[in-house]
């Protein structure tokens, strides 16, 4: 019925003021939904580039087993240095990685003289651990270098608890492989943070040499890989798997994705979040547009008489002022898109500082994506709310008695 | 027989009271009549006229418009039978403001999807002397005009009979008799059966029958056979009472 679509077009015009509002709501609502849901995305990405560039890497691979029986007994399942090379040059072929890089972690106890704090340690070569850990970043000191032997990164928290300066000598304690219990001096060569406090109240970085001194050993706990984009993790998963098998080199990898269990915690909370805001800002919209439709349908109580007068059927008089509310969604929504993604650069471009976020060490600029998945989900999103939010209104305007609706004026 | 009201009753509740509406009404009306509807104000004309239109439903009794009982539709087949079957006239016109003339014609008949509707509403708009104002908004036309659209858009659909509720009550006098003119003429080439509600006495004495009611009740039925003889005297005589 083409009139019904102009008579639709032609009320939003003529209704102007409950079309501005009703723009003006769904505009808000889009423009609210894109900016948020960009923002969180953001974050998601910020913290997992942190995560992968101050630990985890792309990808970990550890001895065969090491996942299930490590934790009870690390020092049978460690990577053998005499493999190091093959294995790395295996990887780099396979997945053009950016850095190869071997740690190895140890529990121990640094100790200033007059009290001992347990640490995190990693023993770690210090050129390629440039190149992965850029996240980490220095905070006082300077950089490790292998030829420095006793040379160590200190995390901020774990520096500040102890009474000691950069340049001062700290004795390291940890117990040997084979369980006794051995202790080596090192020399606070800076003081550094990952942005995840937790880590920073523990963190105590060496170079690898010194690591295996301590433990009595050469071999090494796991490589950390890190490839060009994140993105290319599962392609480079799937080819080391298939090689490692392949060539039965008795290795096991995990992706950062498996590692990292604080990331996925955080996003399932956001996500939460996320998704109660989407709810608040629907009802706030769906409400508003429900009642400015229903006052709009409400002036026209009479023409609405004189088109169930002239044989429409409440239905059709449903479907003409849904036509509306989907003229005016559509409208709305594409409107609320621009706005959207005007909003999330500029906001990106002004570069706010962002409050520091629980568990972090850092302020970072404010960032909003601009994600194509958001912004379509926000068009259905809107489109759909000022259609479902007319059907109140429209459903009340045709149940009015024709007579009644005739007389009104 | 093309309309057929028995014993047809509609009483309304005002507050605590029940104001009777319509008091066992029975009436018949053939194809191709004329029938003016007369009594005072809140006798119950436009009551009976909305029972006829099928926009209202009586208490008591039964209403039968082409071999239908309209009494017993629901909304949905009521709007149905609306549209095929009755035209109505409003005494403001009720057009709708965001289409144009012609537009305003072809609703009803897009309404069910009629494919030639615009040369249908275009001949209607023709029978009412407008073929030049077709392209014209409500707002760009004179109430005369605008009540010849209204005439045309209740003619379009070919509908049993027009129910016109005090149609020239807008309308100063001379804009009324072009109007009462063209209901006459319609009535006559056409042979599309009216039923008029009106004060006065002037469109009373173009009908071919007259039916007045008082409060309520059917008081007199009387055919209007030499309505023409005197015509303009009864005109001026109504006008003077209704200045009054
Ligand atoms: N919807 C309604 N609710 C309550 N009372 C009504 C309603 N419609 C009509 N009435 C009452 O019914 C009676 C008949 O009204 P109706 O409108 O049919 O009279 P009328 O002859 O058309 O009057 P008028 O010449 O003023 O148009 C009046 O007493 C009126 O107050
Ligand atoms: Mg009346």
């Amino acid at each position: 019925m083409i009139l019904g679509w102009k008579v639709a077009l032609l009320n939003i015009l003529r209704n102007g003021r409950r079309s501005l509002i009703t723009l003006a709501a769904v505009i808000f609502g889009c423009t609210s939904l894109i900016v948020f849901g960009g923002f969180v995305q953001s974050m998601y990405d910020g913290m997992r580039e942190s995560m992968i560039r101050s630990q985890l890497g792309h990808i970990q691979i550890y001895a065969e087993g090491y996942n299930q029986y490590g934790k009870a007994e690390p020092e049978k399942y460690l990577i053998s240095s005499d493999k190091l090379e093959q294995i790395t040059q295996v990887i780099e072929e396979q997945t053009q990685a950016l850095v190869v890089a071997p740690r190895l972690n140890f529990n121990g106890l640094l100790s200033d003289g007059k009290q001992s704090i347990a640490i995190t340690g990693i023993g770690v070569d210090a050129e390629r651990e440039v190149l992965l850990s850029s996240a980490i970043h220095i905070v006082e000191g300077e950089d490790l270098f292998p030829e420095d032997v006793a040379a160590a990164h200190l995390g901020e928290g774990l520096f500040n608890s102890l009474d000691a300066q950069v340049g001062d000598y700290l004795t390291l304690l940890a117990s040997t492989q084979d369980g006794a219990i051995n202790a080596v001096d090192i020399q606070i060569a800076g003081v550094v943070t990952t942005g995840v406090k937790e880590l920073d109240d523990r963190l105590l970085r060496v170079n690898l040499p010194l690591a295996q001194e301590l433990l009595y050993t050469s071999d090494l706990t796991r490589l950390v890989v890190l490839l060009e984009e994140t993105e290319m993790t599962d392609t480079a998963v799937g080819t080391l798997r298939k090689v490692f098998q392949e060539q039965d080199l008795g290795l096991e990898l995990r992706s950062w994705w498996d590692l990292a269990s604080y990331y996925h915690q955080v996003v399932g909370l956001f996500n939460g979040v996320f998704g109660f805001i989407t709810v608040i800002v629907l009802v706030i919209v769906a409400l508003s547009i429900s009642n400015t439709m229903l006052m709009a349908v409400m002036e026209r109580t009479r023409e609405i008489g004189t088109i169930r007068a002239m044989g429409g059927t409440p239905t059709q008089v449903v479907g003409l002022i849904l036509l509306e509310s989907v003229f005016l969604g559509i409208i709305g929504s594409l409107l609320g898109l621009l706005f959207g993604v005007l909003a999330a650069k500029g906001i990106t471009y002004a570069e706010w500082m962002m409050p520091r976020p629980p568990g972090s060490t850092q302020d970072y600029p404010i960032r909003v994506f601009v994600v194509t998945e958001i912004l379509i989900k926000t068009f259905v999103l809107g489109f759909l709310i000022s259609l479902i939010s007319s059907v109140y209104p429209a459903v009340k305007a045709s149940r009015i008695p024709v007579v009644n609706a005739l007389r009104f004026t | 027989m093309l309309v057929e009201l028995i014993n047809v009753s509609k009483r309304y509740a005002m507050g605590d009271v029940w104001v009777d509406a319509l008091k066992d009404i029975t009436l018949s009306l053939e194809k191709g009549e004329f029938l003016a509807v007369k009594g005072p104000s809140g006798s119950g004309k436009s009551t009976l006229l909305n029972i006829l239109s099928a926009l209202d439903q009586c208490d008591s009794g039964t209403v039968q418009v082409g071999g239908v009982n309209i009494g017993n539709l629901g909304e949905h087949k009521r709007s149905k039978f609306r549209n095929r079957h009755i035209g109505i006239v409003f005494q403001s016109f009720n057009l709708i403001p965001v289409l144009t003339a012609l537009e305003n014609v072809m609703y009803p008949l897009t309404l069910r999807g009629v494919k030639d509707a615009k040369s249908r509403a275009l001949q209607a708009l023709k029978d009412v002397g407008l073929e030049k104002q077709t392209g014209q908004r409500p707002t760009q036309l004179s109430g005369g005009q605008m009540q010849r659209v209204a005439i045309a858009r209740a003619i379009v659909t070919r509908p049993d009979i027009v129910l016109a509720d005090e149609p020239t009550a807008n309308l100063d006098s001379k804009t009324s008799e072009t109007i009462m003119a063209l209901i006459q003429k319609l009535n006559k080439e056409q042979g599309i059966t009216f039923v008029i509600s009106t004060h006065d006495d002037y469109v009373t004495s173009l009908a071919s029958r007259v039916i007045t009611i008082l409060d309520g009740e059917l008081v007199s039925d009387s055919l209007n056979d030499h309505f023409q003889a005197n015509r303009h005297e009864r005109a001026n005589s109504a006008r003077l009472e209704t200045e009054v």
